[in-house]
């Protein structure tokens, strides 16, 4: 007896030896549409870890609306075998969402690997994203390994691809696997690369456990499931585990790795990347970032890098059907089970009724969320124009940070207002660089730098305000650059701003849900497009309607919407008056669908359509 | 109480480009077959202890029916109803297919009120929405009904029409007046989906007049027609003092009625149906003894409610307070207190006494003031 377990204590030894030798941790990066995820369904399926025909396209992106948008919101790794010259390598692929909203949960996907494989599109080149993602990497101390995709389409050009990644990366580029991912061409070549150029992780497994998580999701049966990274030490059923951020202690009750379905295994040891999972109720208590170790033998220090992610955008979510409001409620919690970066607290608004206030880690974030809501939950939703959090400082001294302008001060109380800023990187074709840099002048921005990359690609850096940001810029950078410019941002710190709140009144009366806090300069021309808008979009009532746009007591801007004067003298012919009360039926459900401010009645698109008005 | 007959005749020379009624050109050799078919019809309902007071026969075209139908369908009714002396017995006509002959017949067979669609007295607009007369067809039809003896004679008119202008609507309304009609429908084109019109509008073939010209037009016919001592007394119909059709207040009165003929609509007992639209299953239907309905709803105490509402408001007098009290337990005045302040205020309905109704002004956005009180 005591001798078996010593030939096993041993050969544990043995195998320990080589264990980390041979287990690669890398991610891939990219821009999205440059085939991140295409890639990672070939090196699966070239490994063999998923059967051929269980495969359905892009595997790894779970979410219906990922697969849709083409982009990867959350992550899910996988561990697939592969041979090479002889030897079994464990390769550990964590994905990462390509989003500049998730920079924090791209960062510690980062964190969890050795080596990143960067995607270039071989007929797009060089994108903001990518360069934002490669800084990240190299943050990290990531070695990289670039990867040429796309080499099948015509316009492929591998030598110019090749210089842009040396020219603006400055990655050698001698030997970079040049692959088709949809076709499935010259894959090995990925797989040998990442055996030979990525360095093994090098843990302490005897040191006290350190595992690092990069993202958790929650599960029915399992409660929340922590992805880790083992940093150092081991882990296994049955071991009391402590999170070291909010110091609470958990059971484990099953540990494993993706493949990429969650397969049990007996323990995770150093250098792994798996699954803890401990009964534990929400993803609240399991944050990415945090560090897990073991409560009978803490670790003397938690991995460096946690960070606690904020909301930095906001928006009211309503229902369009005010006897929703429950089904919202819970609709929320369903998701906030699962995206600890979701935040919410009820609202109320006079012109919507009972909904909540929003905050998101960005506008993707932001957009899927509230896409979610109405797919998945069947919901009509009406938003607020999203905001940033302000600071203002009062004439008293007492600092607020609001978000939402029902909640700003009155004018006379204010000493300060200041408003987050971000760093904008834009890659753009040489010829919209004028329209772009107009774009960012108008929304007051400070040009910091202009670069000409080479001939096709110049790369445009802005200081701006985030809330011009988070109206519909993305969209306008888009259509003044036909498609090609690609764009991402980040937060630099706060500013002093001189803002207002804008007002508009509906028949005398200040419809809440309208508000909105913009700059002094903008507020004229924002108020007029708004009033301008909300005329088209509202219908004629029975009685005059004026539209104002004011700050305080001061209106900036003015229409008239005329009274409804002509509605039916229609011949109701046959006396066919079933037809008629059908009509009117339908007509009254449309009117059970308006909000109402004072008399005037506003059907729901209208606070839809001024999100787009610049 | 007495009841309304109405009898759909729904054969066309040709069909106008704005119709959607139930109406087919083209299928006269179903006119015999139809034609029994609706006599069969009538016995199906036949009860001599009903009485009735109205008997309308629209379409459609009835005045291209055969020599002999309209008094074979009177002699028909008369035979399974008891028709009131006094009855009002209405026929629709077009200018150009009544004669003398089928005149004189109508009269005997008990007809005593015209209802012809002349719609404008332009030959270009006539033409643009595809009706086959013109003005003089028009003249010659009113001339030879009055001298035949009809002295009850409406004119259909139409505003809103493409290429119309309001100089366009005084020369109808001229010509209405002259040869002296003791009634004038006006009604305001809609545009209906699935017509020839309406594609052509879509298409930017045609333009319509803009909205403000075409209520221009209306209120324009309301002014000229009060001047020459006609009354409105519904939202679309105008009538010398006496001359009101009786079958158009039964219908705004929920007054029951029996519809017959495909498509057509009834009212009895509570419930609403509709007969088949289609000449064919209509006439198989009646063939294999059975009632041609295609649907039919009984309507409940709340939805009896609307409609009185609804239909109501449409006449001058509008609705009374006390009635919709006394059978629905309902008081609008306390349960719409708002609704009805605000209209009051607006300029868009009035109480006098017991009626609520609507003012000219009213009229104009009746289904608005309609929905915000059954809202």
């Amino acid at each position: 007896m005591n001798l078996y377990i010593l030939i096993l204590t041993n050969n544990k030894c043995g195998v320990t030896m080589s264990r980390q030798k041979n287990i690669r941790n890398f991610c891939i990066v990219a821009h999205i549409d440059h085939g991140k995820s295409t890639l990672a369904d070939r090196l699966i399926e070239m490994t063999n870890t998923i059967a051929k025909r269980d495969m359905t396209e892009q595997m790894l992106d779970s979410m219906d609306i990922e697969k849709e948008r083409g982009i990867t919101i959350k992550l899910t790794p996988t561990t697939m075998k592969y041979h090479l010259d002889g030897e079994e390598y464990t390769l550990n692929l964590i994905d990462t969402p390509g989003h500049v909203d998730f920079t924090y949960e791209v960062s510690r996907s980062l964190a969890a690997c050795e080596g990143a494989i960067l995607i270039v599109d071989a007929t797009q080149g060089v994108e903001a994203q990518t360069l934002a993602n490669v800084y990240l990497a190299l943050e990290n101390d990531l070695e990289i390994l670039p990867v040429i995709n796309k080499i099948d389409l015509p316009s492929a050009d591998i030598e110019k691809t090749k210089h842009e990644i040396e020219d603006v990366i400055g990655l050698p580029c001698d030997n970079v696997p040049c692959v088709s991912a949809k076709c499935g061409t010259n894959i090995e070549d990925v797989l040998r690369a990442v055996v030979r150029l990525f360095p093994s992780p090098k843990g302490e497994e005897k040191a006290p456990l350190r595992a690092l998580i990069f993202d958790s999701y929650y599960d029915n049966f399992k409660g929340a499931v922590c992805l880790v990274r083992i940093v150092d030490g081991g882990v296994k059923k049955g071991d009391t585990i402590r999170f070291c951020t909010t110091g609470r202690d958990y059971e484990v009750t099953e540990v494993g790795i993706f493949t990429p379905k969650t397969t049990e295994k007996d323990e995770l040891l150093a250098g792994d990347v798996g699954y803890i999972c401990a009964s534990i109720k929400n993803v609240s208590e399991t944050r990415v970032g945090d560090t897990i170790t073991l409560a009978d033998n803490p670790c003397a220090e938690p991995l460096p890098g946690y960070k606690e992610v904020k909301p930095v955008v906001f928006s009211g979510i309503f229902c369009v059907e005010g006897d929703k409001y429950n089904d919202l409620k819970d609709a929320l919690e369903k998701l906030k089970l699962n995206d600890a970066s979701l935040e919410y607290v009820p609202e109320v608004s006079q012109a919507l009724g009972f909904g909540f206030r929003c905050g998101f880690l960005g506008l993707l974030h932001m957009d899927i969320i509230q896409e979610r809501l109405e797919r998945e939950f069947d919901l009509d939703l009406i938003t607020t124009a999203p905001t940033v959090n302000y600071r203002i400082t009062k004439t008293n001294g007492e600092v607020l940070e609001i978000s939402n302008p029902a909640d700003m001060p009155e004018t006379q109380s204010i000493a300060l207002m200041e408003e987050p800023m971000v760093k904008v990187n834009i890659f753009t074709p040489p010829t919209y660089v004028g329209e772009l840099m107009q774009l960012c002048q108008d929304r007051r921005g400070i040009h910091i730098d202009l670069q000409y990359l080479d001939a096709s690609r110049c790369q445009l850096i802005y200081k701006m305000p985030l809330n011009e940001i988070i109206f519909d810029f993305f969209d306008e950078l888009k259509s003044r650059s036909r498609g090609y410019a690609s764009l991402d941002y980040e937060l630099v710190g706060y500013e002093e701003s001189s803002l207002v709140k804008l007002d508009i009144l509906l028949n005398g009366e200040v419809c809440d849900a309208l508000s909105l806090i913009v700059h002094k300069d903008k507020a004229y021309q924002r108020g007029r497009a708004i009033a301008e808008k909300l005329k088209d979009v509202i219908p004629r009532q029975l009685f005059e309607v004026p539209i104002q746009a004011a700050i305080g007591n001061k209106v900036i801007a003015r229409e008239t919407i005329k009274a409804l004067r002509k509605d039916v003298l229609a011949k109701c012919y046959g006396g066919d008056i079933t037809r008629k009360r059908k009509l009117l039926e339908k007509q009254k459900r449309g009117k059970k669908r308006m909000r109402k401010i004072g008399s005037v009645e506003i059907p729901s698109e209208a606070f839809i359509s001024i999100l787009k008005i610049d | 109480m007495a009841i309304g007959i109405y009898v759909h005749f729904p054969f066309c020379v040709s069909k106008c480009l704005y119709c959607n009624f139930n109406s087919y050109a083209g299928k006269n050799d179903m006119q015999i077959k139809y034609f029994s078919a609706l006599i069969k019809e009538i016995s199906m309902y036949g009860d001599k202890k009903i009485d009735v007071d109205t008997i309308y026969m629209g379409g459609g075209t009835p005045s291209i029916m055969f020599d002999g139908c309209v008094s074979t369908i009177m002699t028909e009714i008369r035979k399974n109803f008891n028709v009131l002396d006094d009855a009002e017995i209405t026929i629709e006509a077009n200018p150009n297919s009544v004669t003398s002959m089928k005149l004189s017949e109508w009269k005997d067979a008990g007809v005593n009120r015209l209802s012809i669609g002349l719609q404008s007295s332009n030959a270009n607009i006539l033409k643009l929405i595809g009706r086959p007369h013109n003005k003089a067809d028009y003249i010659n039809a009113v001339e030879m009904a009055k001298s035949v003896g009809f002295s009850n004679i409406n004119t259909d008119i139409l505003v809103g029409l493409p290429r119309q202008k309001l100089s366009d609507v005084k020369k109808t309304l001229d010509l209405v007046v002259k040869h002296n009609c003791t009634h004038v429908s006006v009604y305001s084109l809609i545009l209906e989906d699935n017509t020839p019109l309406y594609n052509m509008v879509a298409s930017g073939e045609l333009h319509l007049p803009k909205e403000e010209k075409t209520l221009g037009m209306y209120n324009y016919a309301l002014k000229f027609l009060r001047e020459k001592g006609y009354e409105r007394y519904e939202v679309s119909n105008f009538a010398r003092p006496d001359y009101e059709s009786k079958h158009n207040m039964h219908t705004w009165q929920m007054h029951e009625y029996i519809g017959l003929g495909a498509g057509a609509n009834g009212y009895m007992d509570g419930i609403r149906y509709g007969n088949l639209e289609s000449i064919e299953e209509y006439v198989s239907a009646i063939n294999n003894n059975t009632k041609p309905i295609s649907f039919s709803e009984k309507i409940n105490s709340k939805e009896q409610l609307e409609e009185t509402i609804m239909l109501g408001l449409r006449t001058a007098r509008g609705i009374s307070l006390n009635e919709i009290k006394k059978q629905f337990k309902v008081d609008l005045i306390k349960s719409k207190a708002e609704t009805i302040a605000n209209l009051t205020q607006w300029g868009l309905i009035k109480i006098d006494k017991d009626y609520l109704f609507a003012t000219d002004l009213g009229f104009t956005v009746l289904n608005k003031i309609i929905l915000e009180l059954i809202s």
